[in-house]
């Protein structure tokens, strides 16, 4: 009976099945779902970059807009994959340049971008609006500067443990004054940045809503970012640092005031290096924090992590390196009622015979 | 903005206006309810314009692409999603809990079949609330559920030729679907 379904409908009912695999399985209910299907589809995932043609997404999923593309496998993190096993994005944004597609979104993950991938990705797709690159390496700061310049409507920039060649020009600065867009950007696997572009691209982006920052962003300019964005909902601080100077108290009373007035931040990363004693000023913040991020931060153990989890009373992700110990997972399950998702992370990933966390504080005892 | 939501209490606005279905039946409704089904908007307004002359307002509005058991479904539940708007006039979170809870209620009492049939006719009625409601519960019922599950869910049989399904089953095996989350 749903045969008599007019196009436009069936297309309506798709627009709500969302996950990849919900979409594979309406398509092979019958030539007319398939073919509705097929023009509808604008997520497309692909696992391995090698499993399919370019140029058979395109004409297989003529409507895609947005994405996924996955190169070499995990255990490439491992060092465990030859040198040039491949995985180059080159030929895809070609050919769906060439094919006039609309692209808006792209995700790569573990693939080789070059400079000229993403000069061609910026200057092919008028509409682009989000790029995500996770595990990638070939690149420049130069292929980061054509994003920046010639994006116009770009949302999303985010840039996870990538390996970048970083030049000396100024890649954040060449965001265009009109640029106003942006909701998500995160740089915090570079080495350096442009603080003053960086304050000024902050300024001008009253939508930005997920800023994680590197270590060469000092506590100073953390908290002129803050008071500028006290929008913003999700957080990764760089470098969470004071020096014994005599400007510290001064810089640390400013910090605690801007942070008090930050009441949307819901998640919390970074603290890639870390002062123990500057982290009471985050503890007003943290009773709304749902999501909290301290896998980088190895500047925070003992009794510090243990007092700062203490107010963390609405988590429902942790992911924590394993300083907590035991005693310390203890009070997470004491505090942390709503925790849904627990990660602890090895503080020593090649250490051998320390167990910081054993079974005593993961075996939990109703 | 449209006109009907302007006013306070929509649902008990006095004037009334017959619908006729494809099977005869004869609904009498409020206005804010009818209002809300576009087509029948549009068909009432073109009418009204006709008759400024006549002075005459009452109107008999054929439906002939929808029957009357869907009908009465789906005036009930614009009713209800007009009443529950006006209660929660200036509380828009409140207003979307008591929906979700009314909608959650709702898709108990309603079978497969009937999903089908309340779509079309919210669609041919072009009550676009509506549409999207059921279009989601539709989508939500097939979720994570099998190619052969979907199919007997409709009543729909493949007509792809030997082979070809087997091909494309195999292309998202390979290229369209995660093997990992990694």
């Amino acid at each position: 009976m749903m045969n008599y379904f007019p196009d436009e409908v069936l297309e309506h009912v798709f627009d709500f099945v969302t996950s990849h695999r919900d979409r594979n399985a309406v398509s092979l209910v019958c030539k007319l779902w398939y073919r509705v299907e097929r023009f509808s589809r604008q997520r497309v995932f692909i696992g391995n970059c090698y499993a399919i043609s370019p140029e058979r997404l395109v004409t297989r999923f003529p409507g895609v807009k947005a994405l996924t593309l996955k190169g070499k496998p995990h255990f490439a993190d491992f060092n465990l994959v030859p040198q040039d096993w491949g995985g180059y994005v080159q030929p895809w944004i070609e050919a769906l340049a060439r094919s006039r597609i609309g692209l808006e979104e792209l995700r790569l993950k573990r693939m080789v971008v070059s400079d000229e991938s993403l000069d061609v990705l910026s200057r092919s797709f008028t509409n682009f609006k989000s790029l995500v690159l996770v595990s990638c390496e070939g690149f420049t700061t130069d292929g980061l500067s054509a994003i920046a310049a010639n994006c116009r409507f770009l949302r999303e920039l985010d840039l996870q443990e990538n390996e970048i060649e970083e030049k000396k020009n100024h890649w954040l600065g060449c965001f265009p004054d009109s640029c106003t867009s942006l909701v998500s950007l995160n740089f915090a696997c570079l080495k350096e940045i442009n603080l003053v572009a960086l304050e000024k691209l902050v300024a001008r982006n009253p939508n930005l809503k997920s800023l994680k920052l590197n270590r060469a962003v000092p506590l100073e300019a953390l908290q002129r970012i803050l008071m500028r964005a006290p929008q913003l909902v999700d957080l990764g601080t760089g470098s969470f640092v004071l020096d014994h100077d005599s400007d510290d108290s001064e810089t640390y009373r400013k910090l605690k005031a801007t942070i008090l007035k930050c009441r949307s931040i819901r998640n919390l990363s970074g603290f890639l290096e870390v002062t123990p004693r500057c982290l009471p000023a985050i503890y007003p913040i943290c009773f709304n924090l749902t999501y909290l991020n301290l896998s980088y931060a190895a500047g925070i153990h003992g009794s510090e992590l243990i007092k700062l989890i203490c107010f963390c009373g609405k988590l429902q992700r942790l992911w924590i390196l394993d300083y907590i110990g035991d005693k310390g997972l203890e009070v997470v399950a004491s505090t942390c009622k709503d925790l849904q998702e627990l990660r602890v992370f090895p503080s020593d990933p090649f250490g051998a015979g320390h167990a910081a966390v054993t079974e005593t504080g993961l075996v939990v005892h109703p | 903005m449209s006109n009907q939501s302007e006013s306070p209490n929509p649902t008990s606005s006095s004037n009334k206006i017959t619908l006729k279905t494809s099977d005869n039946e004869v609904f009498e409704v409020e206005e804010a309810v009818a209002m809300k089904f576009c087509t029948v908007k549009q068909y009432f307004d073109d009418e009204n314009n006709n008759n400024v002359t006549s002075g005459t307002s009452t109107t008999l509005i054929p439906l002939p692409n929808v029957e009357s058991h869907p009908l009465a479904i789906l005036i009930t539940y614009c009713k209800k999603h007009l009443e529950i708007k006006a209660n929660n006039a200036d509380n828009k979170k409140e207003m979307e809990i008591d929906m979700e809870h009314y909608e959650r209620e709702f898709l108990k009492n309603v079978m497969p079949q009937e999903l089908t049939e309340l779509i079309l006719a919210a669609n041919y009625l072009n009550f676009k609330e509506a549409l999207d409601f059921f279009c989601r519960a539709v989508a939500s019922a097939i979720q994570n559920k099998s190619v052969e599950y979907v199919r007997k869910f409709f009543g729909l049989e493949s007509d792809f030729k030997p082979g070809e399904e087997e091909k494309l089953r195999e292309e998202f095996a390979w290229s369209f679907e995660g093997v990992d989350e990694d």
